[in-house]
């Protein structure tokens, strides 16, 4: 009875927030603090911590994290501070303990944290990046950015292990329904691979208009990688934003590359870094 | 929109838009994305579907939208032609309530049920048209990509700016009442009473 009264009670609390988050001169924090104070809702929770982290800081926001965890038993805000972690912080450490807590405490939702844990498969050894694809495109009740995820992850394993028909399937299949640069760069990819230049010319610089050129430049390299040029890879890894990609800390076949002494000898050539 | 208009528009509102929402919700569930079923949006609850700014705008500029029901196109098999019947669903509900409201208002009944389905009928079909206008968030921002040959059926963001943008500009510019006009003079002239 009481959580039915507090829910009641954070509607329009739920509803003057959204209003106040269309104008600068109110702050739709207490807002959302006090909806989620009376509803309790893992919903509303998550949108106080992304209000938190970008207001106050990490910190604020793990300790929120904490409590809104022993309230709820909910993974959607494991989830949450999750993100905010890599995608703020990019501190994969700390994206690792609130998925590990999550599903040692057993919480409901697990399935939310497969994003999450299928960027750890990135970089740590004990998460299977292809077990976690197929569990997520074996679903039909996630977001659409984590099948997103998923598809891209999958196409760049085929081009990895030369399946290139595979991969230019997945690239075409979202390419159908959204403008996306990874799924340019794998047609640029089978393209290359096929010798037809003008296409590939076609979909690097589509590709190219979708993403900051030091983001784009690590993406690509990746794929020159794929195509066995080494040597173009580095030009990109080199020209590209390494800090902000944690690419250094990936276990990919670029992460390798990012930390071999070849490359360390190609950016002494190419100048300090 | 004074106050005696828009308590009068009230119950119209929220049946229209719940409903509206809703069926977004189940039509992608029958087509096999079950995202928007995870997020609690296969409810009658109002509460689930009323979005704040487009409730606001119904008051303010006589119509409004709901809280956009997300859906997960990588879960249709045929994704362009799924997401147009997800899409088309919601203004769809509408058209049927208006029609079943209007039928209800020809058999006279009690002045607070006639008050309920005028209001029904008004709304629903308000939301049904204006919803077919190729506008973010509208439900025509998704419905025209999908029958235009070659086009995606998701828009890119910079579009949805553009789109926005082309929303004021016709809400300021009155061309929004220009369209609701005709649609309400036809309206009137279905009532019992018209």
């Amino acid at each position: 009875m009481m959580i039915l009264a507090g829910r009641i009670a954070a509607v329009p609390i739920r509803m003057l927030a959204q209003l106040a988050g269309l104008v600068t001169f109110v702050d739709e924090l207490p807002l959302w603090s006090a909806c989620w104070r009376l509803s309790l809702r893992a919903e509303d929770g998550r949108v106080l911590l992304y209000q938190v982290c970008s207001k106050r800081g990490i910190m604020p926001a793990r300790k929120l994290a904490e409590e809104m965890l022993a309230q709820t038993k909910d993974c959607e805000i494991a989830a949450a501070i999750g993100f905010l972690e890599y995608a703020v912080y990019s501190d994969i450490h700390s994206v690792e303990r609130w998925v590990r807590e999550a599903k040692d405490k057993g919480y409901k939702n697990q399935e939310l944290l497969l994003h999450l844990e299928l960027i750890l498969s990135n970089f740590l050894e004990e998460y299977n990046d292809k077990a976690i694809i197929e569990e997520i495109l074996s679903r039909n009740d996630l977001a659409m950015e984590t099948s997103l995820y998923a598809l891209i992850e999958k196409a760049v394993l085929y081009l990895e292990a030369r399946s290139w028909e595979q991969a230019e399937a997945i690239a075409d299949r979202i390419l159908g329904i959204q403008e996306q640069v990874d799924a340019q760069l794998v047609k640029w990819t089978v393209c290359m691979k096929n010798g037809d230049h003008a296409g590939a010319k076609i979909h690097f610089n589509k590709a190219k208009t979708l993403l900051p050129e030091d983001r784009f430049n690590i993406v690509a390299a990746n794929h020159w990688l794929v195509l066995g040029r080494k040597e173009k890879a580095m030009e990109y890894l080199y020209a590209g934003d390494l800090a902000g990609t944690r690419i250094r800390e990936s276990k990919s076949l670029l992460g390798q590359l990012a930390n071999s002494d070849e490359f360390r000898k190609f950016c002494v050539e190419k100048g300090s870094r | 929109m004074n106050l005696y208009t828009a308590l009068l528009l009230l119950p119209g509102l929220i049946v229209g838009l719940t409903v509206h929402e809703a069926a977004h919700a189940i039509t992608a569930k029958w087509l096999g994305d079950r995202n928007p079923e995870r997020m609690g949006r296969i409810s009658l609850n109002p509460f689930r579907h009323l979005s704040p700014l487009g409730t606001l705008a119904l008051f303010i500029l006589g119509f409004g939208w709901g809280k956009p029901v997300i859906v997960n196109l990588y879960n249709f098999k045929q994704p362009k032609l799924y997401y147009f019947l997800s899409s088309i669903a919601g203004p769809l509900s509408n058209l049927i309530l208006s029609g079943v409201s209007l039928g209800i208002l020809y058999l006279q009944p009690h002045w607070i049920v006639a008050w309920i389905f005028t209001s029904m009928f008004f709304i629903n079909a308000i939301l049904a048209v204006i919803n077919l206008l190729p506008v973010p968030p509208l439900d025509g921002s998704k419905i025209w990509p999908c029958v235009i040959p070659g086009m995606r059926p998701t828009v890119s963001g910079k579009w949805t700016k553009i789109w926005m943008v082309a929303l004021l500009v016709l809400l300021f510019s009155g061309a929004i009442e220009r369209i609701l006009g005709p649609v309400l003079r036809f309206l009137y002239s279905l009532m019992p009473n018209g």
